[in-house]
């Protein structure tokens, strides 16, 4: 019965009820819509951080991830890929990482040169499905293939096909330079990631700063990234003798872990002070509520009706149209979300913050479905804490004054 | 529904006095002394003009307000001992209510208002619905009328539901403060014939007020009030 009345008194002014409901249902949507945002902001993150380059693990000599010179290295890559092959779903992949130059004829600018096995390197990092023109390289092709970015070609105006001058300091600090074609043109999603990364063959990239058989990095990418950890432990485990550590992205990147989690918490302060408005919206409505119905509500308390029913009966009232608003709210943010879900959402115009941690311009929003609970908890706590007061006012009324109110 | 109080004073009122103090105006004695025994079973009206104090007397004695002095006593318990919350409880258990009008909670039906108080002391729900149609035909509101919500209801149709919600929890007492105001006379007229009959036939002792005399006349024993005191009391056949 409480229920009952309770349902009816929410139809009694539908269009209020109405009003009430869109303002949860627009909280509901702008929680849901920054929470789905954020999260595809860090899955972006994430991208960046393993997808374009690293790995989920990455495997270094001591210290090469504060410092990374081509000094410190990893002199037998073999003892490495012989560990990663021991583990289970993971894939390694052995890399030379410089900084260096890059000349066309009529431009230059500071590059990072990456040598890897083709094959293995597309195991581990996306580059080679983002390749628009020409293609990825070739472990049979000629020495000198390059592939770049579709930013740093545009800022050196070379096309595919056409010569640049790569040059890097070597082991003895001597410059050491060569001419490479581009045979491949890619676009990684984050404008500030193609302006600067460069690939070419291993052992091109070995012979160039004299290496040897060494490399700097290998790098793992596993099929469940929550074993990131564990492998980690591990690889260094077992390779700490031979001077080898291994980092998970999240340690690689501690500014990266700082950001989204200033991300998240700016997308769940937003959403609290919109909760706040909606919450004093609902506060007045049922102040409003409560002196339209005084006179019932003295009937009520005059038969002896409990001051903790006609706080439930309140309660319940809000809660129904809040639980009313929030599924509104959670339709309208798929509906909403959808399209941004499937195409992305480009933030290129405004986003050059973004790309400076090497994250994609084009986010998808990622519905979270655990967000949604959390919305409607949310909800709950507000509608209690907004039903409060006027629920204590009322359940104050004396029942004499109430009824004379008329 | 035993009885103890048949033969002693159902209500027993002494030196209730009622004094309204506003800060803005002068304060107003609205009862001044008045003692008053009601027995059990009894049909009765408290008559006077406007403003003598008929709806504070019904007030102080159902525990609605509360005396300025003087103490009322049901069934030899003092309810002015008693909590905010006791009282309610009071009220839930031993008192029936009919106001002016409005009575009713307009969302729901005839049938789920007059069922509201069992509904509120925990009457399982068969034995709710059962009593609350068969008092509501007695009381003359057919079962066509049931499920219709209050505006869909004349008054004094109204004024029955809400004699049956007072009626059907079987109380010790039931005040009604000018249930048949807001009535044409005729209509007024019958509504109290039924609720002598309900008296008659249940021994539920009723106290109203009036300044009706129609319905003054059908009362058993009549109470009337000047300026806050008790001016005659007449008992009748
Ligand atoms: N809440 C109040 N504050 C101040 N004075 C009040 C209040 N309620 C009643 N009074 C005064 O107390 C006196 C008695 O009022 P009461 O309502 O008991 O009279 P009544 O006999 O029921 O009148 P009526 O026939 O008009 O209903 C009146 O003078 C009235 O003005
Ligand atoms: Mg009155």
């Amino acid at each position: 019965m409480l229920f009952t009345i309770a349902w009816r008194n929410v139809g009694r002014n539908r269009r209020r009820s109405a009003v009430l409901a869109g303002a949860v249902g627009f909280g509901m949507l702008a929680f849901i819509g920054s929470t789905a945002f954020m999260d595809g902001i860090g899955i972006e993150f994430v991208a960046g951080a393993v997808d374009l380059q690293g790995g989920h693990v990455q495997v270094a000599g001591t210290g090469y991830s504060s410092n990374p010179t081509i000094e410190t290295r990893i002199a037998d890559p073999d003892s490495v890929l012989a560990v990663v092959s021991a583990l289970p779903a993971a894939s390694a992949a052995p890399e030379v990482v410089t900084p260096g130059m890059a000349n066309s004829t009529e431009q230059s600018g500071g590059i990072v040169i990456h040598g890897v096995d083709p094959v293995r390197e597309a195991r581990v990092t996306v580059l080679s499905d983002r390749v628009v023109e020409g293609g990825w390289l070739e472990g049979g092709g000629e020495a000198t293939q390059v592939v770049v970015g579709a930013g740093l070609a545009h800022r050196l105006r070379v096309g595919l096909g056409e010569k640049i001058v790569l040059m890097a300091s070597d082991l003895d600090n001597e410059v050491s330079a060569g001419a490479y074609r581009i045979t491949g043109i890619y676009e990684s999603g984050s404008t500030s990631f193609d302006k600067i990364n460069v690939y070419i063959l291993l052992g091109e990239a070995q012979r160039l700063l004299g290496f040897d058989d060494g490399v700097s990095t290998v790098t793992i990418r596993l099929e469940l990234p929550d074993e990131s950890v564990p492998v980690a432990r591990q690889v260094t485990a077992a390779l700490a003798d031979q001077g080898i550590e291994a980092l998970t992205w999240e340690e690689r990147n501690p500014m990266l872990e700082m950001a989204k989690k200033a991300y998240d918490f700016s997308a769940i302060i937003t959403a609290l002070i919109l909760f706040a408005a909606v919450g004093f919206t609902l506060v007045n409505s049922f102040l409003m509520v409560i002196f339209e119905r005084i006179h019932e509500l003295g009937i009520m308390l005059a038969q002896g009706v409990k001051p903790a029913y006609i706080r439930r009966m309140l309660f319940l009232e809000a809660a129904i149209v809040s639980v009313l608003g929030g599924i509104v709210g959670i339709l309208l943010s798929v509906g909403v979300l959808a399209y941004w879900i499937r195409n992305g959402m480009d933030l290129s115009g405004f986003a050059e913050g973004l790309g400076a941690f090497g994250v994609s311009t084009i986010i998808y929003p990622y519905l979270d479905w655990s967000h949604l609970g959390m919305g409607f908890g949310i909800i709950i706590v507000m509608v209690a804490l907004s039903v409060l007061y006027p629920a204590i006012k009322a359940s104050r009324f004396e029942a004499v004054e109430a009824i004379n109110h008329v | 529904m035993s009885d103890p109080g048949a033969n002693g004073a159902l209500i027993r009122a002494r030196g209730l006095t009622r004094v309204y103090e506003d800060r803005t105006s002068v304060p107003v004695r609205a009862l001044a002394g008045v003692d008053l025994d009601i027995r059990s079973g009894e049909f009765t009206a408290v008559a006077g003009p406007s403003g003598s104090g008929k709806t504070t007397l019904l007030n102080v004695i159902s525990g609605l307000d509360r005396p300025t002095e003087g103490s009322v006593a049901i069934d030899g318990r003092d309810i002015s001992e008693l909590s905010r919350a006791a009282l309610a409880d009071f009220r839930l258990h031993n008192v029936g209510f009919v106001f002016q009008a409005f009575n009713l909670i307009p969302v729901l039906s005839a049938a789920e208002n007059a069922e509201f108080t069992l509904l509120m002391q925990g009457v399982p729900a068969p034995e709710r619905h059962r009593r609350t149609r068969e008092m509501l035909v007695q009381l003359g509101v057919g079962p066509e009328m049931h499920d219709r919500r209050p505006s869909e209801l004349s008054g004094g149709q109204q004024q029955r539901v809400a004699v049956a919600r007072a009626l059907v929890s079987n109380p010790r007492l039931v005040l009604a403060d000018e249930p048949t105001a807001n009535l044409d006379s005729t209509t007024g007229s019958r509504l109290l014939d039924t609720m002598r009959e309900m008296n008659e036939r249940t021994g539920i002792t009723f106290l109203f007020s009036t300044h009706d005399p129609m319905v003054m006349e059908r009362a058993r024993r009549l109470i009337s009030l000047r300026d806050g005191a008790i001016d005659s009391d007449e008992h009748r056949a």
